[in-house]
């Protein structure tokens, strides 16, 4: 078993006002390293929940949640925002770039973070932004590129720390179609070729297509179970 | 009617916001509302007005009451002039002739005559008939005795004079209710002018337009003495003397432009975030039917609450303050009591509504002008 | 930590943001400053008038006001005779009877206006040791000498009380034989007559007060000389004391000034706090965003502050300049004289503590709720 995480009877409960309201209940799940999974179900159906928690945005409310042997679900707020500068990248929707800075500026941003040197980002955001294929528009800000070059460079920043793990909530939800397809085939290198974890929450039955494996989801619960591959 | 509502429940939307806003309004109308009490008592002190029938006699060329002395005998020669009907010798001592706020006037005066003079004075604490009886004896006037704590059978010190206190009054004119009352010739003693010297003399002629002619005719009469006289009507004579306190007044003025010019900025600002949140809101109320103009109509009704609002809370807590905390202040030996009037507050409430629909005039127009389609993809 | 640029760029996301912060930050700034250079002025000029080493001797009962006091001729003889440890110059002991008085004054183009008039002998430079003759001579008979922010009390024009004119005290002329100068103190806005002259002029037979300058005696030697004269019916009091209960008669007005600033600078923050609360709640997706990249909400929030610290201290230096051009130098007449309103220290660094505060607590509240939402809801945040 190459699993990266490891979920284990995981339950997440809040109140809003007087109701109790339950997005995950008993969940368990495990994603083997290299993995590109695809969480798909409708609306409230607990999907983005199960994400936050993988990605150490949540804790749970019970239950563990072991990614490369660590259980996040122990750690402090403090520690989780630690973990998460060297272990996570996260893709949004709505690429949430930062508007004044330029895309190097804004790939940057997670390596700021660490102890390297000017020199030494400055290789690894280059390197980042090539393999999106945007090595020539590092001096742009956001508001000069298109939604499918935002969300490109969104994934530099979400890979230019090299993390184990990638999180993506609908990454293409904002796309067309080509744009679309260009952001999943990248997905899908990252995963295959680079040995990237990588865990997507979508709507799109094509985004689905160019996972590895999908998994649906209905009031907190799988409906299907596939069966643990390894990736070919 | 339904868009007042409307507008009334998007300011409790933010409460905070229109917290801050009404709080900062509140503010600025309390103190535009407390410059324009100041203005309003002092143009109630000095304006004239067609019932006058008061002249101030005093000496010429002198402002501070320490430095005019007329002749006690004067008293006769003015009552003979026709059209006088009484006259009052009086002789003034007071801490600072300079404008302040904590002014001790003491006035000497002829004990028997001074409620023939005023029969406006009532005594509502203490007896006239102690006051007349005593030598020491003071009738305080109520603001003067809220300000020092006294009531009858106080003994009380200023000016360099001892005397105790017979009574607490109030009157319809309000220079009596600053000051202390004393004898005449007390006074005169205490003081160390002297017997036989007065500060000024009060003169009430029989009718309305007789006074500037019995003035003349009182200062012709005196013009060759040793001390010469000018006589003037008792506003006219306020506004010549009390030059600083007036000044002071005057340069509030600023301080209330000042406070109207914050508030219209204030107002402005607030409804100009509340048009910048809601764009696409705004933009969803014109599809399902509501015209530019009512939605204009709101945004400027949102603005005139906040306006209000806030108005109230400040000119109506001016009012409550002016009203529990009695100032007076004092020039020259004369006082000024700064108290709150009804056409203030009404005019502070008017204006507090029309700086909010002032300040929404650009924010509404600024909702509505981008196009439509623009706002729904915001 | 946050890079600098991204504070410094975030400011001019929105100009018409960033020109509120900075001009309301201006105002605050500006109203305080001028609250605090007014009253130092105030105070500096009542408390540079009176010197420890001069006392003053005014009639009983009129400590207050010199104005209203009257002191025996012939206690400036028996004073000078009685006293010992008196300063003396030359054989001159220093010992100035005077009569202060104030009276309208009018210039030779016909302008009347009140005046504070000092009647005085030479001797009085022996005790006024700030005052300093600039042009001209102390006045003889029939002339007077003006203070140089003379005109300034008066509120006319420089050149009407030039040396050489003459002004009149009712339809006495009298010439003006000189201008002088005594920094910082209430004489400099005043108008020096020979003392005889004034005496008949205003019909006064006593001085209203004996200065006397003390060498090797203090204040109980002089307090003794009132009692064993109780005739005289005199009371001592150190000058610097004398002006410091004056002082106390310009509290109210201090006072109103305070709130009167308190009261729109309260509007201006108000205004601000509005503005920064709308501001930082549009950027609360941005703010999730990176903590989500790992930033923590204490580098978050530094970075917030120095947004705002940004903003506030450039409308500090703003009201700073403002107030350089508008306010520094101005004189302002009050009762007893002018005084001066100055940039001192004091005053620039409450300008610039005010900038801080605003700039840090004022973005206290809105800095906390903007990053106080949990994360997943932050992401989702409209």
């Amino acid at each position: 078993m190459n699993s990266l995480i490891s979920i284990r009877s995981v339950t997440k409960t809040f109140t809003k006002g007087k109701t109790i309201i339950k997005p995950l209940e008993n969940l368990s799940l495990e994603v083997a390293r290299g993995e590109f999974l695809s969480l798909m179900g409708p609306s409230g159906s607990g999907k983005t929940t199960l994400l936050n928690l993988i990605a150490g945005i949540d804790s749970p409310t019970s239950g563990e949640i072991l990614i490369d042997g660590n259980d996040i679900s122990k750690l402090s707020r403090a520690q989780l925002t630690k973990w998460r500068s060297v272990h996570v990248g996260y893709i949004f929707q709505l690429y949430h770039l930062v508007p004044i800075l330029s895309a190097y500026e804004n790939v940057e941003l997670p390596l700021l973070l660490g102890k390297l040197s000017k020199a030494e980002r400055k290789k690894k955001v280059l390197a980042a932004l090539d393999l999106v294929g945007l090595g020539d528009r590092a001096d742009h800000r956001p508001s000069e590129l298109s939604g499918g070059q935002e969300q490109r460079v969104a994934i530099a920043r979400a890979i230019v720390h090299d993390p184990d793990l990638l999180v993506a909530d609908e990454p293409t939800g904002d796309l067309d179609r080509d744009s679309a397809d260009a952001i999943l085939s990248l997905l899908n290198r990252l995963a295959t070729d680079h040995g990237k974890t990588i865990v997507m929450v979508t709507h799109d039955p094509k985004a689905s297509a160019a996972a590895h494996r999908t998994l649906q989801l209905e009031k907190g619960r799988f409906i299907e179970e596939g069966p643990l591959e390894t990736p070919a | 009617m339904k868009l007042a509502i409307l507008a009334l429940k998007n300011l409790t939307r933010n409460r905070l916001r229109s917290l801050l806003t009404i709080l900062g309004v509140a503010a600025g109308m309390f103190l535009y509302a407390s410059v324009q009490t100041m203005q309003h008592s002092l143009s109630v002190a000095t304006e004239s007005s067609a019932a006058d029938t008061t002249l101030v006699v005093y000496r010429e060329n002198r402002f501070c009451p320490s430095t005019s002395r007329l002749p006690e005998h004067y008293l006769s020669t003015i009552e003979r002039i026709p059209g006088v009907r009484q006259v009052i010798p009086i002789q003034i001592a007071v801490n600072n002739c300079g404008a302040s706020l904590d002014v001790i006037t003491f006035r000497g005066v002829p004990p028997e005559t001074l409620k023939n003079y005023n029969p406006g004075i009532t005594v509502i604490d203490g007896s006239y008939e102690d006051f007349v009886k005593q030598t020491d004896g003071a009738l305080v006037g109520q603001h003067l005795a809220e300000r020092r704590g006294l009531s009858p059978g106080d003994k009380f010190e200023a000016v360099g004079v001892n005397v105790t206190v017979t009574g607490i009054i109030s009157s319809d004119s309000p220079q009596d209710e600053n000051v202390a009352y004393v004898h005449l010739p007390f006074l005169q003693q205490a003081s160390r002018i002297g017997l036989g010297i007065v500060t000024q003399f009060n003169v009430k002629v029989e009718t309305a337009n007789l006074l500037q002619s019995v003035a003349d005719q009182i200062d012709q009469t005196f013009k060759a003495d040793q001390q010469p006289t000018n006589t003037r009507p008792e506003k006219a004579f306020f506004a010549e003397t009390a030059k600083q306190m007036i000044e002071l007044i005057g340069f509030t003025r600023w301080l209330g432009l000042g406070a109207v010019i914050a508030v219209l900025g204030l107002v402005a600002n607030a409804v100009l975030l509340i048009v910048r949140g809601r764009v696409k809101e705004t933009a969803i109320f014109q599809t399902l039917g509501f015209s530019r103009l009512a939605i204009g109509l709101m945004v400027v009704i949102e603005g005139i609450l906040l306006g209000l609002t806030g108005g109230l809370l400040g000119v109506l807590g001016a009012m409550a303050f002016f009203h529990f905390k009695s100032f007076t202040l004092g020039n020259e030996g004369l006082t000024l009591a700064l108290s709150p009037s009804t056409s203030v507050t009404l005019s502070g409430l008017a204006v507090s509504v029309a700086l909010g629909l002032l300040a929404s005039l650009y924010p509404a127009w600024k909702a509505t002008s981008r196009p439509l389609v623009q706002s729904l993809n915001s | 930590m946050l890079p600098f640029t991204y504070a410094l760029r975030n400011l001019f996301r929105d100009p018409s943001r960033l020109a509120q912060t900075v001009g309301g930050s201006a105002v605050v700034v500006l109203l305080l400053i001028a609250a605090v250079a007014l009253n130092q002025g105030m105070d500096s000029v009542l408390s540079a008038s009176g010197s420890p080493q001069n006392v003053i001797l005014l009639g009983k009962g009129s400590e207050e006001s010199v104005e209203r006091s009257e002191v025996s001729i012939t206690a400036e003889s028996a004073a000078a005779t009685t006293i010992a440890g008196v300063k003396s110059l030359l054989g001159v002991t220093a010992i100035s009877g005077e009569i202060i008085y104030q009276a309208p004054i009018r210039t030779e183009s016909g302008i009347e206006e009140a005046a504070l008039l000092r009647g005085v002998l030479e001797k009085a430079l022996l005790v006024h040791t700030t005052v300093r003759l600039l042009e001209g001579t102390f006045p003889g008979p029939g002339e007077a000498m003006v203070g140089h922010l003379a005109h300034r009390k008066l509120g006319i024009d420089e050149g009407e009380l030039a040396v050489g004119k003459k002004i009149y005290f009712g339809e006495t002329a009298v010439r003006i034989s000189g201008r002088f100068a005594a920094p910082g103190t209430v004489l400099e806005s005043e108008i020096w007559f020979d003392r005889n002259d004034l005496a008949s002029l205003t019909q006064r037979d006593s001085l209203s007060s004996i200065t006397l300058r003390l060498e090797s005696s203090d204040m109980e030697d002089v307090a003794l000389f009132t009692f064993q004269r109780n005739d005289l019916e005199l009371s001592a009091i150190r000058e610097d004391h004398y002006y410091e209960k004056l002082s106390i008669f310009y509290e109210p007005i201090k006072v109103m000034t305070w709130v009167t600033a308190a009261l729109v600078g309260a509007g201006a923050i108000f205004g601000g706090l509005n503005t920064l609360y709308a501001a930082f709640a549009a950027r609360i997706k941005e703010m999730a965003t990176l903590q989500s990249i790992g930033y923590t909400r204490t580098a978050l929030f530094i970075s917030l502050i120095q947004e705002s610290l940004l903003a506030t201290l450039t409308g500090t230096l703003l009201a700073f300049v403002l107030a350089y051009l508008l306010l520094d130098g101005r004189t302002i007449p009050f009762s007893i004289g002018t005084f001066t309103l100055t940039l001192t220290p004091t005053v620039i660094a409450s300008g610039l503590i005010a900038g801080i505060l605003l700039g840090s607590l004022g973005t206290l509240p809105p800095a906390i709720r903007c990053l106080l939402p949990s994360l997943p809801k932050a992401l989702r945040s409209n």
